[in-house]
């Protein structure tokens, strides 16, 4: 039986994990020990995504288009990993639609991603740390996709989790990754509280774990029949039953939005850029942080059956997709444009998913894996090129020295945008399309802020673009970084952009591969209209079934929708392009004297607000509060009592200490008094015994 | 013959200077003769009343007790010598590991 070697999809990266944790062992010479790593790194990524592409049709071909598989080697999906009483985890995979489409994802973008990192980080003297790192992160996010239940699941999001911490600050002799780091794990802390919350009040109700299993009692299975594991109907609970199911939404969406970056979570995600660039594409832009959005779609069955939770999902989404177009308005660092694009986009999928078109939020979840990690990629080849340098007001006129380059961040500039035909068109207007059809309302108000924050990111990404590419040069003393680079000795003449040079073909191959799939993505538009292949998997809402089945032929619905969102991003794409083409010397919308004079450029470098209140409320506050009242109070109090106690025995012993004098005659007089007293009392006991 | 009782009154003489022995010299080697002098006025009561009761028992203990004390002196003695050859002296008030 074919899909029995399910297994495998998880176990290649976990021992291509192992393998470069220990290559430094097994091989005797590091260079050797490197090319290993840069070969196995990739190839095990890879090779999970042929297993996964091998295992798609018998999926498809099983009941229900899906299957259960055990995770442990040749085991049934029966192994329990944790039982007690009527408490019951399995090591087990689950395998339908969904889980696979984010394995090919994960595996597919993830190995691109890996290929270009062999030859990005090559100069890294902790190349092989890097590439263990990596393979781990990838091992824990086919856990968290693959995962037949909510804990294997918190798992797999609490290993990407770690693995993002340590690659964020994988440079960490700079105080500021490390710092960086800190800031993504601790938020990310409180995410994870909401997420473990959401999976005890899942378990109070339902009394499983399991998102769907062979007898029809997973959480999905019950939730779409109102009934508990014991078999007991709940829809008779009426009472309970729903603020019961909108508290376990809610709380399951704290921790979508602590992973997704989504208001009020987002801050760790801009600064999570300080990690390498790889890191930045594969993990902060194509798949950890769309776990979020995966989860979400993993419980649509919960989440259709609360329109609170649903309302809350959308307004929150499209808040942060517009909080985060506008902040990518004023970012001068490249690789933070991005970032902000990323929890912009991120917001749109949790739109979707909040009016209830989760097929559409997984559609974005795909073709943007794609285009940003392009762009990512491509903004890496731009930073490899420029030696380190991030800052687009030290960049400019680089169309011409890296053509290529140019190219494919040209094509990502345009999918992300949404112009025909590119692929971020099709799954964002299908996004808009089931906003505009709200289930509960507001679809109109939803539909324009969504188009709004459209024509944002055409401009902010287009303004990114002209920064970069195409305004006049700005290097640092009219020059490009002259850096003594081994790779570079050919150049002996001094050209006027210096040292620049085009990404060597290992970084372009990857590239050109997302670049098409950034192109025609809207192609995949046919699997997520395709009504038989997710009607198991994943839940539409009951009353906005006759809307969603009118757009279902293919979702984003009519070409009226299509032609608005084209005209939309052009016209962002072209104000971006006009205003810049005006101030090509500069390269700056505003002058730089009148910049701290604007309120709104000073709202939006302030991102909102966000930090500072964080700062102020957390950082400040609480630690003034943990100082004084937790450090001063409690937990000086506690230790006092500890502190005086033992001065007491100390006090206590002083006097005791007295008659130990250390010289043996005194013991023996001890003694010998003791046992003159045990005598003297045997002879008065005798005594008087005999008198009686 | 003897009355009994010289015989016990004797021994408590015996036990009493070996206690205050113990309890006053210094000198270790003393110390032990002084337990010594301990043991054989047990030992001389055990004899006593052995013939005062007219039973062997009394006089079985005293060889248990010989053989017993024979060893004990071999065992100290031994830590007399290693006490002379670390410290070089072996006055008892020297020797109060336990204190400190």
């Amino acid at each position: 039986m074919l899909l029995s070697l399910s297994w495998l999809i998880v176990w290649f990266p976990l021992l291509g994990f192992l393998h470069n944790a220990f290559a430094g062992f097994i091989y005797k010479n590091p260079k050797a020990a490197k090319n290993a790593v840069s070969f196995v790194a990739p190839a095990v990524v890879f090779a999970s995504f042929l297993v996964a592409l091998v295992l798609l049709p018998a999926v498809l071909q099983s009941h229900e288009h899906r299957a259960y598989e055990g995770m442990v080697p040749f085991a049934s999906p029966d192994v329990p990993w944790i039982k007690f009483g009527g408490f019951q985890v399995n090591f087990a995979l689950l395998l339908d639609p969904l889980s696979l489409l984010m394995t090919l994802i994960v595996t597919g973008v993830g190995g691109l991603i890996h290929i270009y990192a062999t030859s990005y980080m090559a100069e890294d003297k902790e190349f092989n740390r890097f590439f263990t790192y990596f393979n781990l992160f990838i091992f824990m996010m086919l856990v968290l996709v693959l995962a037949e239940n909510f804990l294997l699941m918190f798992v797999g999001w609490e290993g990407v989790g770690t693995c993002s911490y340590l690659l964020i600050s994988f440079w960490y002799t700079d105080v500021a990754n490390a710092k960086a780091g800190n800031k993504a794990f601790i938020v990310n802390r409180v995410g994870d509280l909401g997420f473990a919350l959401g999976m005890m009040a899942v378990w109070s109700v339902f009394g499983t774990l399991s998102f769907f299993n062979k007898d029809a009692t997973g959480v999905m299975q019950l939730a779409a029949a109102h009934k508990d594991v014991m078999g007991h109907d709940l829809a008779n609970l009426q009472l309970w039953f729903a603020p019961a199911i909108t508290t376990m939404c809610v709380l399951l969406f704290i921790g979508a939005a602590g992973k997704s970056a989504q208001i009020p979570l987002f801050v760790w995600l801009p600064d999570a850029m300080a990690g390498p660039t790889p890191v930045s594409a594969l993990i902060h832009a194509a798949t950890m942080v769309t776990a979020g959005v995966v989860m979400l779609t993993r419980c649509s069955w919960l989440f259709i059956q609360s329109t609170t939770a649903l309302q809350i999902v959308a307004w929150i989404g499209l808040a942060t997709a517009v909080l985060g177009a506008t902040i990518g308005l004023v970012q001068t660092d490249i690789k933070k444009v991005l970032a902000y694009s990323t929890i912009s986009q991120l917001g749109y999928m949790f739109l979707a998913c909040g009016v209830g078109n989760f097929r559409a939020a997984m559609f974005h979840v795909t073709t943007h894996a794609f285009f940003k990690a392009l762009l990512f990629l491509g903004s890496g080849a731009v930073i490899h090129a420029m030696h380190g340098q991030q800052d687009m007001n030290k960049m400019g006129g680089l169309k011409t020295v890296i053509p290529k380059t140019w190219m494919l961040m040209f094509i990502g500039t345009y999918a992300i945008a949404g112009v025909f035909p590119f692929a971020g068109l099709w799954s964002k207007d299908s996004i808009l399309d089931s906003a505009f059809r709200s289930p509960w309302g507001s679809g109109p108000i939803l539909y324009v802020a969504g188009l709004g924050t459209a024509f944002l990111t055409a401009f902010y990404m287009n303004r990114m673009m002209w920064k970069t590419f195409y305004t006049d040069k700005r290097f640092e003393d009219g020059k490009l970084p002259n850096l003594n680079h081994s790779n570079e000795e050919h150049h002996e003449e001094e050209k006027p952009e210096g040292h620049i040079h085009e990404a060597p073909p290992t970084m372009l191959l990857p590239l050109y591969v997302l670049a098409f799939f950034s192109v025609v993505g809207g192609l995949f538009a046919f699997l997520f209209a395709n009504d038989d292949l997710w009607k198991f998997t994943v839940a539409t809402f009951e009353t906005a079934k006759p809307a969603l089945e009118e757009g279902a032929a293919l979702p984003g619905g009519s070409i009226v929708g299509y032609v608005i969102s084209t005209l939309v991003a052009v016209a962002g794409l072209a104000a971006a392009a006009t205003v810049y083409k005006q101030r090509s010397q500069s390269g700056e919308l505003l002058d730089p004297a009148l910049k701290p004079k604007n309120p709104v450029y000073r709202i939006l470098v302030a991102k909102w607000g966000f930090d500072a209140a964080y700062e102020f409320l957390f950082v400040r506050v609480g630690g003034n509060f943990s100082r004084s009242f937790l450090w001063r109070t409690v937990d000086g109090g506690i230790d006092s009592i500890v502190t005086n106690g033992a001065k007491l025995v100390g006090g206590i012993s002083h006097v005791g200490r007295l008659i130990q004098t250390g010289y043996v005659r005194n013991y023996a007089l001890g003694m010998l008094v003791g046992v003159v007293v045990i005598v003297l009392g045997l002879l008065i006991t005798w005594q008087s015994l005999i008198t009686r | 013959m003897v009355p009994t009782h010289y015989y016990l009154v004797l021994a408590g003489i015996l036990f009493t200077i070996g206690v205050i022995g113990v309890l006053v010299k210094r000198n270790p080697i003393v110390i032990f003769m002084c337990v010594e002098l301990m043991l054989n006025a047990a030992n001389l009561t055990f004899v006593a009343l052995g013939r005062h009761f007219g039973q062997t028992n009394g006089q079985m203990y005293v060889i248990f007790a010989l053989a017993v004390a024979a060893a004990e002196v071999s065992v100290g003695l031994g830590i007399i010598v290693m006490m002379f050859r670390r410290r070089e002296t072996i006055d008892i008030d020297e020797v109060h590991l336990l204190k400190n």
